[in-house]
């Protein structure tokens, strides 16, 4: 019987999902690749004071639109400023916004989503209906018109995009919940006394959890995206913080006699991008049960 | 107070809208269940049986109201359950519980088994803390699992382990009845035999009362004091197990008596094989509604719907049964 006892030990046992977890999660070449690169971008973003080698926001005039050289690797842009401070400051900025706004997008479109999906009837009529018609405008149009409304400003650029991209998340978890909630063990918690929010909340959604992730990976960059395009239109950002849209932005009179003050945050935006793509996308299949 | 039947259903039915159009407007109806009518006593094993489509787990949801009847009326121990407002149906859920059918589909893959059993006496607050995870292993052994399996999840289980989680799980509350559907329908022949046995083991051991829904009489005969027989929503026959068994009446009854499967080489089988399918509940047939299929039929069969009496110590609907 001790013997028995020492083998079931719970400890070993809990530990088993993630381990499983891990070993797929390694397999995965563009997971790894994506966390290497989101790893790299966030480490740049945290110790962004000790890496660059100048304060991104000293201006010196007659230093401008310098190309790249051994002291500017990258440049400086119209006003003097070292481009690699900046884009390094500028991590910190799109990291953010990325993250925040898909925070706020995906607590509102799984609440709104899953009462859809759980409810239906009527109910699912109203929210999906005013989520189509919010997803029948362009996003970015209908950022900035938000953005109109709330002012400028880096929170408004992250409640602008929020709020543009719920109708995307309410689908997601919309879908799920309906094809979730009908399975058997759904009734069988009813059956024990669970009642509706208890339900969906911890009966349903940790079943729908997976696509969820992905789609929420994959948001990031498309926030980053959206955060970058409303700072080039002057409405998100606003100069001189070192954004890379607005730096896009400002250095796009400048792009053909010094086109490395567009080259360079056009990269960093493209590198994000593809960092939070390929973790979403090998997430997708990590996460997936049906691939294993 | 205890003279009365635990549970009473009187004229149950259930009807599927079929919405068609443009709009959506229900064109017509399913008659899943169309006016069942049985009673269970306390510690009584109900058997119901039939083939896939007649409505009997259909029947086991609306007495939990897992399911809302549209219309008829369920007493269990001297109430309406039907008329349960939400307060009442939560405490309703303590005294009446299910076991299903798949045991791969009905245990939530993402909880560990412990959390699984324990839940229902956290929702309705029966132990707390070491208690509730002593009653855990005290379930898990009642079942037959080995307690040190409470941190597990379901996916690391065989199929009839599975359903004695879920047996256990219904067990947790202390339930007075439970809704067994087809508990043992998608198990191995030789593990069904292991989950009817522990069936009857518990009910002895605390009294249950079981109304137990199989699509065969095989599994039904053993464990069952009585036994009614549907077809297409309605109930055919009812009657004690033995008698039933021994003296079907209905003719449907017998067809499915026929169809049990001799566990002996070279026996020899009046097998009855009815002919065409089972009507369409939307649009079932006039008059009994067995009569299209039944090898008995006669002129009034056609016409005119037979009542469901009491005759000797069983009940029927049969025209040709005096």
């Amino acid at each position: 019987m001790t013997n028995m006892d020492a083998v079931h030990a719970p400890e070993v046992v809990g530990n088993k999902r993630l381990s499983e977890f891990l070993a797929r999660f390694v397999k995965s070449k563009s997971a790894v690749i994506g966390l290497i690169l989101l790893a790299v971008l966030v480490l740049s973003a945290i110790f962004a004071p000790v890496l660059a080698p100048y304060d991104p926001y000293d201006s010196n005039l007659p230093n401008s639109l310098q190309g790249i050289s051994s002291s500017h690797i990258m440049g400086t842009d119209e006003l003097g400023r070292d481009i690699f401070s900046r884009i390094l400051y500028g991590a910190r900025i799109s990291l953010l916004v990325g993250v925040e706004s898909v925070f706020l997008a995906l607590l509102c479109g799984v609440i709104l989503g899953a009462t859809a999906g759980y409810y239906g009837g009527k109910t699912d009529t109203i929210i999906m209906g005013f989520m189509d018609i919010m997803m029948s405008f362009p996003d970015i149009l209908l950022a900035i018109a938000f953005m109109t409304v709330l002012g400028r400003g880096m929170e408004k650029a992250v409640i602008a995009i929020g709020i543009v991209s719920i109708p995307q998340y309410a689908r997601i978890v919309r879908g799920s919940v309906l094809s979730v909630k009908e399975n058997v063990y759904v009734m069988a918690a009813k059956a024990v006394g669970n009642g509706d929010r208890r339900l969906i909340f911890v009966h349903i959604l940790p079943n729908v959890l997976a696509p969820i992730i992905v789609r929420a990976t994959i948001g990031v960059s498309v926030a980053i995206l959206d955060a970058a395009a409303l700072g080039f239109l002057g409405l998100g950002v606003q100069p001189p913080a070192a954004e890379w849209g607005t730096m896009l932005g400002s250095g796009r009179q400048t792009i053909f006699n010094a086109p490395h003050v567009v080259t360079f945050p056009g990269l960093a935006i493209t590198l994000t991008v593809m960092a939070f793509n390929l973790l979403g996308d090998g997430l997708r299949d990590v996460l997936d049960p049906r691939l294993k | 107070m205890s003279a009365q039947p635990l549970l009473t259903v009187k004229d149950l039915r259930k009807h599927f809208p079929i919405r068609g159009g443009l709009f959506g407007r229900p064109v017509g109806s399913v008659k899943a269940v169309d006016g069942v009518s049985f009673s269970i006593e306390r510690g009584e094993t109900l058997g119901l049986v039939g083939e896939s489509g007649c409505g009997k787990s259909t029947t086991g949801m609306m007495v939990l109201r897992l399911l809302e009847a549209s219309g008829g009326e369920i007493w269990f121990d001297g109430q309406d359950v039907t008329k349960y407002n939400k307060r009442e149906l939560r405490q309703f859920r303590r005294h009446a519980q299910i076991i299903f059918q798949d045991p791969y589909a009905s245990l939530n893959p993402r909880m560990a088994v412990g959390d699984i059993i324990a839940e229902p006496m956290m929702l309705h607050n029966l132990a707390k803390g070491a208690e509730r995870t002593k009653r855990v292993a005290e379930l898990m052994q009642m079942v037959g699992l080995n307690k040190y399996y409470a941190d597990r999840y379901p996916h690391e289980f065989s199929g009839g382990q599975r359903q004695r989680i879920g047996i256990a799980r219904a067990l947790a509350v202390q339930p007075k009845l439970i809704v067994c559907d087809e508990p043992v329908s998608a198990l191995d022949v030789s593990i069904q035999s292991q989950i009817l046995n522990l069936l009857v083991e518990l009910q002895e051991q605390m009294g249950l009362t079981y109304l137990f829904i199989a699509h065969g009489l095989n599994v039904v005969k053993h464990i069952s004091d009585r036994i009614g027989v549907m077809y297409l929503g309605k109930m055919v026959e009812m009657a004690d197990g033995d008698e039933l068994i021994t003296n079907p009446l209905h003719p449907y009854t017998k067809t499915l008596l026929s169809a049990i499967p001799i566990p002996k080489p070279g026996a020899v089988k009046n097998r009855i094989i009815l002919q065409g399918d089972v009507p369409s509940p939307a649009n079932p047939p006039s008059g009994c509604r067995f009569h299209t299929r039944c090898p008995q039929c006669q002129e009034v069969c056609k016409v005119e719907e037979p009542e469901f009496r009491k005759i000797g110590s069983r009940f029927i609907a049969c025209h040709l049964v005096e």
